[in-house]
């Protein structure tokens, strides 16, 4: 099995890489109660990738101006200026809005990829196959994780201070649209590249599973993202060794070993809270 | 408290305000003086916050301008508890620590001074043993201090409360009137305060502004506080007695006659 790993090494790399980045958005993403965000836009990214697929099919292709990563990547902007503009300026509830993207997006990917595209383009598209990212797309992934990472430990201040009191923050002269399109467009970056390596749910499930286990283990603000990239991390690669040993689809075993260290969170909260009322 | 000749610090010209349309509320002239503390009553969802953010600048008029006489009027604003939401796992220092991020600069975390000078705040309103404590876990009258702290700590020239005494039992509310009457006495702040309660508000402001589905009215506080008035506003009936330089508002059962 180690030699199977060993095999394996560079897909272990990529996804650590995004496991890492996904789960400090992820404290964002489900601290401000958004989660439907990150589906959304993984989405809009796979509709991206849908709409390029078709254009490529048509013959009608302008070389990176419409491979998938560019269109990908301008779609998901698209939706990222939109909830980041509209977030709590919209006549409907913004889940709604979010509802409304979401089901549009996956509808019209199937559309554009079953007209254009064969079953093995289809079912990496939606299923994502970690195991077959090069070591090209690591590089990027790399690259722009360190770059949105670094974003983030820049501007920490402002994110939270937007993300917790927007209302004070305007008082106190911060540009609270401006500070959350830039959070949003953070979101958009990482998910339009994860998207393309693993899939709509892998991007989901880091985006969400993680932050929940950090918000269930941590006391404070940054032992909640220690342990939100500790569980994506662990259960990353205790999901790749599952995938390895048993031949199962290593994306669904990711899943599914963060599923379950979220239970142990949600156990051990659980644990911690009855006993401090015991006390 | 008692009102002396001062100028005017904030000037509603003819101000429509709203989120669209229909407006929230229409033809407001009014000033809000240097020094004074000026008193927002009104029933939930009258447009007190709308008031509010018009005066701290983050919402526009629709028409009409709200003109500040000084350039720099620095604001210290307390919102409402409810709008914070519990789940965020910060310390009480980090919250207060929040006032200064803008001073820290745009990279910078807040420094060791910055702290210190936080944590005198949080002793100043008696809640320097809390620092450490998360903040959703402390009472909502050591919230509101802690939040107090927070808009100390900018040096405000204003103070802006927006329901201060929601949910808060009557020694969370008399700690809380305390600190801010000392603010005004010793400081000097102009301090703006919504709240829906008219006992407390009537008893602690100089003058008075009603917001009321749409109607405005503002004066001081003996003017705008009278029975007619109110229960012409409000469509109850309300009784307003003064009893020894206290106002007390008594609402009585039964629609208006």
């Amino acid at each position: 099995m180690i030699e199977m790993l060993l095999f394996y090494q560079e897909a272990l790399l990529g996804a650590l890489v995004l496991a890492l980045g996904c789960s400090v958005l992820g404290v964002y993403v489900v601290l401000r109660r958004i989660v439907f965000v990150g589906a959304a836009l993984a989405q809009l990214s796979s509709a991206g990738v849908g709409l390029a697929v078709f254009v490529a099919s048509t013959g009608l292709g302008l070389g990176w101006l419409t491979d998938e990563l560019t269109i990908s990547l301008a779609v998901t902007m698209a939706g990222v200026a939109f909830f980041g503009y509209q977030a709590g300026r919209q006549r409907i509830p913004a889940d709604a809005g979010l509802g409304v993207a979401f089901v549009v997006a996956g509808g019209a990917s199937v559309l554009l990829v079953a007209r254009s595209a064969t079953a093995d383009i289809y079912d990496l598209f939606f299923g994502g196959d970690i195991l077959l990212i090069s070591i090209e797309e690591i590089r990027l992934l790399i690259l722009v994780v360190v770059g949105v990472l670094v974003v983030h430990t820049l501007f920490f201040k402002q994110f939270l201070f937007v993300s917790y009191d927007p209302e004070m923050a305007a008082t106190l002269g911060y540009r609270v649209v401006g500070w959350d399109l830039l959070l949003y467009m953070t979101f958009g970056i990482v998910i339009t590249l994860a998207m393309q390596s693993v899939g709509v749910l892998l991007v989901f499930s880091y985006l969400v599973l993680p932050g929940v286990s950090g918000l269930l283990l941590g006391r404070r603000l940054r032992s909640v993202f220690a342990w939100s990239v500790a569980t994506s991390a662990l259960g990353t690669m205790l999901g790749f060794v599952a995938s390895v040993a048993f031949d199962l689809p290593s994306g669904a075993s990711i899943i599914v070993m963060m599923g379950v260290l979220t239970g142990v969170a949600w156990v051990v909260d659980a644990s911690r809270r009855t006993r401090a009322v015991a006390s | 408290m008692e009102a002396k000749a001062r100028r005017a610090l904030i000037t509603f010209e003819g101000v429509e305000l709203g989120y669209g349309r229909p407006l929230v509320l229409k033809d407001l002239d009014f000033d809000i003086e240097e020094g004074e503390v000026l008193g927002l009553v009104g029933p939930n969802g009258g447009g007190k916050t709308t008031v509010l953010r018009a005066v701290l600048g983050v919402l526009q008029p629709l028409n009409g301008r709200v003109h500040r006489h000084r350039p720099e009027i620095r604001f210290g604003y307390v919102p409402q508890r409810s709008r914070l939401d519990g789940r965020w796992p910060l310390r009480t220092l980090d919250v207060v620590l929040m006032g200064l991020y803008r001073e820290a600069g745009l990279v910078r975390r807040p420094s060791r001074r910055h702290r210190e000078e936080a944590t005198a705040l949080l002793e100043y309103v008696a809640l320097g043993p809390e620092a450490e404590r998360e903040f959703s876990t402390l009472s909502g009258g050591q919230q509101q201090r802690a939040l107090l702290a927070r808009a100390l700590i900018t040096r405000p020239d204003v103070l802006v409360l927006d329901e201060p005494f929601a949910g808060l039992d009557v020694a969370g509310t008399a700690q809380l009137l305390r600190i801010v009457g000392e603010l005004h006495r010793e400081r000097g702040l102009t301090v703006i305060m919504a709240s829906h309660d008219l006992n407390t508000v009537a008893n602690h402001v100089e003058r008075v502004a009603l917001v009321l589905s749409g109607a405005f009215r503002v004066g001081r506080s003996e003017e705008v506080l009278t029975s007619e008035g109110l229960t012409g506003l409000y469509g109850v009936s309300i009784d307003v007695e003064r009893v020894g330089g206290r106002v007390a508002i008594v609402v009585s059962s039964g629609a208006a006659t």
